[in-house]
């Protein structure tokens, strides 16, 4: 087991299983396709990043575990003929397509009045019309294999949190776009989630920058009593939940926060 | 997997379904299972099957609407076992009924098993799962979630059961330990088998809880329990995870 997927988890639930995860050059995307290939599986990793994605690929080569294999492919998800050239390329590579986990996104904080229209557009582009592209391309092929799809929605669609308004607005529209299809597919032999992490050391939490004359009185519940989680632990969660030991959680937003939403 | 190797868990209902399942898949695992439920041959069969196969579990006859047996139960585990690491409040009753057929003591005893029951259990395990940072799962149900006609009661004490397990999860925020639940959907029990559905039920309303998928297997709650209650989930804290096949999506 790589010392990326942090505690030792001996498992081969995903031989046999092609994965397509974006974001995969970093933060909670790598430690997801990483613990997916330590499990057997092939990745075919996404990511606007190509040298993050190198590096992924040959930490990926180097694996202990039950033999996956990361396949790397720059995609920018915010175009969604992208999206589709993607998917289909990783068909093409890989014969299947089992799961599809929805990892990619951005982030930023700033007052309302300083918000452009372009900051929006691109969060939304991102956020919200890359997961939704990526879920639509594949579904036929998710639905061939029986397979599953996971969103990573973020604890930020739950609460409202003061200088996050786009963010926060994409999230909840990724809980309610996973909701709904998971709806329309609720009579097909396939499962569509999210998993709604809080605060996660990763680059994109760390290069967090706070708006202009923050009132701090305002982020007070989104300050957690508990140290940052690790994207490890949200990668855990992904690979249970994306196995056949999670056969009947469907339509299911699970929060990882550390008990961030519990109060 | 072996997530339960030198771990104690106190489960309840490990008579039948989620409970026999959890306890059955916890003992698998390498877990000291000690085993609670009112019905001594169903205890007693789960408890063979676990030690037949070489596994570890120690039942106990055990009303958990008694405030009493609670607390003795829970120093039985610690002194059969040595502590406790992981909690499960597993035992509940459900039943439909008209809101003007509940008598007082139907409301009185659905409270005492699925709300007073999992309180008192958990106020006497909470020292002693501080103290070898354990976690607590309380199964909740899409009832607490949702408003289902003729299961008023059991709707209650459901959303009693998730918001029990959120504030529970916010006083305990600073301790390292996690309380967390699981909400699952029709899961095919003898509490479900056993459940009669009214004469004269409005099927219309019914048919807002009623699961386009398959009944669950209590297995599958099992999964989710062993995984919830393992190191692998150790940033899930306050959280409530349905289990229910798109029930609640809707």
């Amino acid at each position: 087991m790589s010392q990326a997927t942090g505690t030792a988890y001996e498992s081969d639930r995903y031989v046999g299983k092609v994965a397509a995860v974006t974001g995969v050059a970093s933060g909670m995307g790598r430690c997801i396709a990483l613990r997916l290939a330590s499990e057997g599986a092939t990745v075919f990793g996404m990511d606007i990043n190509a040298e993050g994605l190198h590096q992924v690929a040959a930490e990926a080569a180097a694996l202990a575990g039950a033999g996956g294999t990361i396949t790397t492919r720059v995609t920018d998800i915010a175009e969604p003929a992208q999206c589709r050239a993607a998917i289909a390329e990783c068909v093409d590579q890989h014969g299947r397509l089992d799961v599809l986990g929805n990892i990619a996104a951005v982030s930023w904080m700033k007052n309302t009045a300083d918000v452009t229209t372009e900051d929006w557009r691109q969060m939304f582009a991102i956020n919200v019309d890359g997961t939704y592209f990526m879920c639509q391309a594949a579904l036929p092929h998710i639905l061939a294999s029986e397979g599953n799809i996971i969103n990573i929605a973020s604890n930020a669609a739950f609460m409202g949190c003061a200088y996050l308004v786009p963010y926060c607005a994409t999230k909840g529209a990724v809980v309610q776009m996973t909701r709904a299809l998971a709806t329309e597919f609720v009579k097909e032999p396939i499962r569509i989630n999210a998993i709604a992490p809080g605060g996660t050391d990763t680059p994109m939490n760390r290069d967090y920058q706070l708006a202009d004359n923050t009132d701090y009185k305002l982020l007070k519940r989104s300050m957690a009593f508990r140290p940052l989680d690790k994207p490890e632990h949200v990668a855990a969660l992904f690979a249970f939940l994306a196995s056949a030991e999670a056969a009947n959680i469907h339509g299911a937003i699970i929060n990882a926060d550390s008990g961030m939403t519990a109060t | 997997m072996n997530r339960y190797t030198n771990k104690v868990a106190l489960l309840t209902g490990v008579a039948s379904g989620i409970g026999r399942a959890t306890a059955r898949r916890l003992a698998a695992e390498g877990a000291c299972v000690f085993g609670l439920d009112i019905d001594q041959t169903g205890l007693a069969e789960t408890e063979a099957e676990i030690t037949s196969a070489g596994q570890q579990m120690s039942g106990r006859v055990t009303d958990i609407r008694s405030v009493q047996e609670c607390r003795a139960a829970a120093e039985a585990c610690v002194a059969t076992y040595g502590g406790i690491d992981v909690l499960g409040n597993i035992a509940g009753i459900a039943n439909q009924r008209h809101v003007h057929q509940v008598t007082e003591e139907d409301w009185d005893l659905m409270n005492d098993i699925n709300l007073k029951g999992v309180f008192f259990l958990t106020q006497a395990a909470l020292p002693h799962i501080i103290e070898r940072e354990g976690n607590i799962i309380n199964i909740a149900s899409n009832a607490g979630l949702m408003g289902q006609a003729y299961t008023v009661p059991y709707c209650a004490t459901k959303g009693a059961v998730v918001n029990m397990t959120k504030a529970l999860a916010m006083e305990f925020v600073k301790h390292p330990i996690r309380i967390n639940a699981i909400a699952p959907g029709g899961v095919d029990t003898s509490l479900t088998a056993n459940f009669k559905v009214l004469e004269d039920a409005d099927y219309s309303l019914m048919a807002r809880y009623t699961g386009a998928r398959p009944s669950t297997q209590p297995e599958q709650i099992a999964s989710l329990f062993a995984f919830l209650a393992s190191e692998e989930a150790q940033n899930i804290h306050g959280s409530i995870v349905s289990s229910d096949g798109g029930l609640t999506a809707e």
